[in-house]
């Protein structure tokens, strides 16, 4: 159980996904690809727990991403407040800084108008998290798992605004992680 | 319980409330659509109302004039006081039928309430009732507009909120989520 979804979640990213992201092929061609080389930033979020304790915060996270038809490899970064609960009225305040190493594929893009589509993404990614507390702090492996959704304008550098809605799995605890960011 | 869920199968079962335009959405085949979703709401669990959210990715298919199958994956959080340590995760799997009961279509763009009834199956994984398999009913009601482009690689972007009556096997709960989906 423990380890069901992100097993689950990647082999249907992988049955979902064609045997090569071929620009060729037939259905790909019918998508604007995703930019050979973008940048994104913005803010991101998230909750867990960490020990049985709900830990969550807020910041900023930075995104590059490099494009190949429908797939786009990405390297992330974020620096985010941290927050452990640690009793009903108590919480210890502190940090956390992530990386991670993540694909990204263009499974639905809507162009209502010729210069305008709205994608829908499915996503996972695999990171290192450092949390910082007062007098103690932890480094957790994690896998995150989800869909994201983005405005964008095709030009030559495409602009977009893009929604992440991610599940967050690290050490048998679950948690959430969103983001909005603005790219290029 | 019985009497909701018979009050939802006789609704989808009527014919619908108001007639819809005769203009027919684009002759192009019937969309798959794929989307993903956000819930939240009370479920009653080892007779405790745990609050619930869920994330999850859906699949929906016409089958008739006025009537869709779909099938949906959730991942849920359950909670029952955010700063305590007792806490679960679980997955939902569902299939249903929805029937539109009202629709109002302008040229490429429609509105639309339909309702809906399904069930499946859950497993969640609690700290304080262990692991437990939870068969789930529901009935509802989804509201929303979509928008119809024929050139596009998805020909549907539709968007929608919904409501729901969840029947477990220690009572009825109730979800309420938004969506989108994108047809291919």
């Amino acid at each position: 159980m423990r380890h069901a979804t992100p097993l689950l979640a990647l082999a249907l990213l992988a049955a979902a996904s064609p045997a090569h992201a071929d620009d060729d092929d037939d259905e790909d061609s019918y998508f604007v690809a995703f930019g050979k080389h973008t940048i994104d930033a913005g803010f991101t979020g998230h909750g867990t727990r960490i020990g049985g304790l709900s830990e969550g915060g807020m910041g900023a996270r930075l995104d590059l991403g490099y494009g190949r038809g429908r797939w786009q490899y990405t390297a992330e970064g974020s620096l985010e407040s941290s927050s452990l609960q640690q009793t009903q009225t108590t919480s210890t305040e502190g940090r956390r800084q992530r990386a991670a190493l993540g694909i990204r594929w263009l499974a639905r893009q809507f162009i209502p108008i010729n210069e305008l589509g709205v994608d829908m993404y499915l996503h996972a990614a695999g990171g290192i998290s450092r949390y910082q507390w007062m007098d103690s702090g932890s480094t957790r492996p994690d896998v995150d798992l989800g869909v994201g959704m983005a405005v964008r304008k095709f030009a030559r550098h495409d602009i977009f605004v893009r929604l992440d809605l991610d599940l967050l799995f690290s050490r048998g605890d679950s948690g959430f992680a969103g983001g909005l960011v603005l790219g290029w | 319980m019985v009497k909701l869920l018979a009050v939802l199968l006789a609704l989808t079962a009527l014919p619908g409330v108001v007639r819809a335009d005769d203009e027919e959405a684009p002759d192009d085949g019937p969309p798959l659509l794929l989307g993903f979703r956000l819930a939240a709401g009370k479920l009653p669990i080892e007779h405790q109302e745990l609050t619930t959210m869920a994330m999850g990715v859906d699949v929906d298919h016409p089958i008739a004039r006025r009537w869709r199958a779909f099938g949906e994956y959730e991942f849920m959080w359950l909670e029952r006081d955010q700063m305590s340590t007792q806490h679960g995760s679980g997955h939902r799997v569902l299939a249903g039928l929805r029937h539109s009961l009202v629709e109002k279509r302008e040229h490429h763009f429609r509105t639309y309430l339909d309702v809906e009834a399904g069930g499946g199956m859950a497993v969640v994984d609690d700290t304080v009732i262990g692991v437990r398999m939870l068969p789930t009913g529901f009935g509802g009601l989804r509201g929303g507009y979509d928008f119809y482009a024929s050139d596009s690689p998805s020909r549907v972007f539709e968007s929608e909120v919904t409501v729901r009556a969840v029947m477990v096997g220690d009572g009825t709960g109730v979800m309420a989520g938004f969506g989108m989906q994108w047809g291919n």
